[in-house]
């Protein structure tokens, strides 16, 4: 038996151990590639590697202490030259349209953007055939004349709700959307989405939006004080207006736009139903400058009408009214403010510390109720 | 106007009140002097004056003094409630305005120098479940990875250009405890040369001291193999020392309290590797490979340990071993034949006894009658002998 274990201990130790270099060398049929070694080059040490490795530190640590003044001199030498060269008049720059967008599109700035292409005329859905001009190279042209006018129309619907200060969302979650619905939503300030749709943001808002926050602004969007116990309890809001850049994947949304009655404006392509939403604007919704142009005219829409609604507000012309959940939690605050003031001033006046007129004086003043309901809050109070 | 709260200052106010009123009631001509109210018949002056018209009563000034709301009251003509960020509706409200400031940020600050990352200062960011624990949102670990990027650029641009802007905003993404600013901590040695460490596991506490010596162990008293019945918990308490080949260089002099043998044997390891460490600082990352520092474990719950394969190579004590699963089944029901322990090493020096529990892999392979255990060996021989060694032990 120890034999036996001999065997099996130096045994496997000698066929676990690797074949030796040499002789795997001779079996390797390659050809022995051998750098030929620089005669100049002295062999480099590994003190003397390190010794490297610490200089190249060194210069680079000074390279970065050197990098502020470096900067402020390129900084100055920009400023100087500033004024010297040729000028650009123009010259494209692919987010210029998010940058500037503009006011209106003419059919050349549409047609530049592609906005005119369609799909493949198999996948059309027949509801658009008002809006193709024609067919070309086996897709849909959509007629750009009827792009621009139904542009307009919720251009138009996008500033009057701004401008009434209904809360507009853009909606656009596709590879791209983000920059486009994030510059439009500040522009017109109004919320922005650019990933999934959390179904039930809408008809299950109490659940899904439960902490959303709040604030409660006035006519010149200013916040006021005094509203957190009306923020506490209050329900969450909803969009009063919801564009949406790809309607074709955004369902939900637009469903739950439809059982709220919250209108929508979507960009319909020639594979779109044009029923999910309730303003369209036929044009190409796979491409980003299309869409980028289309956003961009009713971000600016959105913006004029917050503009005027603000510069209106400044002259005391409101166009719009409180709410009516702010509206019964201003009237029962202040009510229950009036009957603890008057609790007060009858405490005085039964302390003979106010005359029997000042008091009614003073209770006229800070109220808007008649006498009856005075004296009837009064005899609440006694009873 | 606020609510006065005591009754003093309720009169006064309603006294400033009183007068305010009086005084838009009473015209020029009626002058009230010491609260008592006189109608003055003769002209104050000698000389006549041209006559002259009151001036305009301005009514919203007189509207505005009287004061239509209690005190207290909220005087609102127009409020509405709005989502105080533009991601309302979105599922990571929070961490979307995170995302789109830092954009906003490096878009404008994309033009400052940058240094490498190697040559900033080190930072450790806040990983997925932090970030998610802070703002309470669902963040997608993809998002979080894109927004991380961007914080590593921005943390790029030179320290001594880095707006406060920038610095604030990267304040979010750096966890509250900074590791490499603690710096590392040295047990000292003692003027007798000992060292203290101490460990954890399970329900177990050990505490080492480790002096320089001949590689004596005491464990509450007793020796290595008085304390610890098992073979694998001799050689786990000195795991440390062994893979460093220190075994012979050390006394260890240690306490081991709570807990089971396996828990105190593992506490153990730990206790004497960090003990070890303060002799010898430059043996962390041997331990560290070793995972000797850290119980790096799956806790409870976690992933189980898989079941090795058939031919699976391992190495064990620096030997690379083959594993050929043998199950040896013997018909009397014991779970923990003590036999096994005391006799394998004996039978087997070299190879490395694995007892596999069926119930702690997941693996249900036992037939309720007849208790299987698997044996690793190196050798079908060895593994017959084995068996007849077993089948021969039936006991009486």
């Amino acid at each position: 038996m120890i034999i036996r274990n001999f065997g099996v201990r130096h045994g496997r130790r000698v066929l676990a151990a690797p074949a030796p270099r040499s002789f795997l060398r001779a079996l390797s049929i390659r050809t022995p590639t051998t750098t030929v070694a620089d005669p100049e080059a002295a062999p480099v040490s590994a003190t003397q590697a390190a010794a490297d490795a610490r200089k190249r530190a060194v210069l680079l640590k000074a390279e970065i202490d050197r990098l502020p003044e470096e900067f402020r001199k390129y900084e100055a030498y920009q400023e100087q030259t500033k004024s010297l060269g040729s000028k650009l008049k123009f010259r494209y720059l692919p987010d210029e349209v998010l940058k500037r967008p503009p006011h209106d599109v003419t059919l050349e700035d549409l047609m530049a953007a592609q906005a005119h292409m369609g799909h493949h005329t198999s996948q059309w859905n027949p509801a658009n055939s008002r809006y193709i001009y024609g067919e070309r190279e086996g897709i849909h042209i959509i007629s750009l004349e009827t792009t621009a006018a139904h542009l307009r129309r919720a251009a138009n619907v996008v500033e009057s709700v701004a401008y009434h200060a209904g809360l507009i969302l853009f909606v656009g979650n596709r590879k791209g959307h983000r920059p486009i619905v994030v510059r439009m939503a500040e522009l017109a300030g109004a919320c922005h989405l650019y990933q999934k749709w959390t179904p039930g943001a809408i008809t299950n808002k109490d659940v899904i939006l439960a902490s959303g926050e709040l604030r409660v602004v006035d006519e010149l969007d200013r916040t006021l004080d005094g509203f957190d116990a009306f923020l506490r309890d209050s329900r969450p809001v909803s969009p009063d207006l919801v564009i949406c850049l790809n309607p074709v994947e955004n369902y939900p949304l637009l469903h739950e736009c439809g059982l709220a009655s919250i209108p929508t404006i979507g960009i319909i392509d020639t594979d779109a139903d044009p029923t999910w939403v309730t303003y369209q604007i036929p044009a190409n919704d796979d491409s980003l400058r299309s869409v980028a142009l289309i956003a961009g005219v009713l971000g600016r829409a959105g913006e004029r009408g917050r503009q005027r609604r603000l510069a209106d507000a400044a002259e005391g012309k409101v166009a719009w009214t409180k709410p009516h959940a702010v509206q019964a939690f201003i009237q029962n605050h202040n009510s229950t403010c009036r009957s603890e003031a008057l609790a007060k001033l009858e405490e005085l006046a039964r302390e003979g510390k106010l005359k029997v007129g000042e008091a009614e004086e003073i209770k006229q003043s800070f109220t808007e109720e008649s006498e009856e309901e005075i004296k009837a809050q009064l005899g609440k109070r006694s009873e | 106007m606020t609510l006065p709260s005591s009754r003093h200052g309720l009169s006064t106010a309603l006294r400033s009140l009183q007068y305010r009123l009086h005084s838009s009631r009473l015209s020029d001509a009626v002058t009230a002097a010491n609260g008592t109210r006189c109608l003055s018949t003769e002209s104050s002056s000698a000389g006549l004056e041209p006559i002259r018209a009151a001036p305009e009563i301005d009514y919203r000034a007189i509207r505005d003094m009287v004061p239509k709301i209690p005190p207290g009251g909220l005087d609102v003509r127009y409020a509405r409630a709005m989502p105080i960020s533009p991601s309302y509706f979105a599922r990571t409200t929070r961490f979307n305005d995170t995302y789109l400031a830092l954009e906003k940020l490096l878009k404008t600050y994309e033009n400052l120098p940058t240094i490498p990352y190697s040559e900033t200062e080190r930072v450790v960011w806040k990983n997925l479940n932090d970030f998610r624990r802070n703002v309470g949102e669902p963040v997608k670990a993809s998002e979080y990875v894109k927004c991380l990027e961007i914080v590593k650029r921005l943390h790029q641009i030179h320290p001594k250009l880095m707006p406060k802007k920038v610095k604030t905003a990267l304040w979010d993404f750096t966890r509250s405890v900074q590791a490499f600013k603690a710096g590392e901590t040295v047990a000292p040695i003692d003027k007798f040369g000992r060292t203290i460490g101490n460990g954890r596991r399970k329900a177990s506490t050990a505490r080492a001291f480790l002096v320089e010596g001949n590689g004596e162990v005491l464990i509450n008293g007793k020796t290595l193999v008085e304390y610890f019945g098992r073979v694998h918990d001799r050689e786990s308490a000195v795991w440390a020392l062994h893979a460093t080949g220190r075994l012979d260089k050390y006394n260890v002099w240690a306490t081991a309290e709570g807990g089971g043998t396996t828990g105190q044997a593992d506490a153990l390891t730990l206790a004497i590797a960090k003990a070890l460490m303060a002799h010898e600082p430059a043996l962390k990352p041997a331990l560290r490979r070793g995972n000797r520092l850290r119980d790096t474990r799956p806790k409870e719950g976690g992933e189980k340990e898989a079941w090795p394969r058939e031919g699976e190579k391992e190495t064990y004590m620096g030997q690379e071993i083959v594993l050929s699963r043998k199950s040896i089944k013997w018909p009397w029901a014991s779970h923990e034949p003590p036999v096994l322990e005391v006799i394998l090493p004996l039978v087997f020096p070299q190879c490395k006894p694995y007892f596999c529990n069926n119930q702690a892999t997941n693996h249900k392979r036992s037939s309720p009658h007849i208790f299987a255990r698997t044996i690793y060996t190196n050798c079908t021989l060895q593994h017959n002998f084995l068996e007849n060694l077993f089948f021969n032990m039936q006991p009486s």
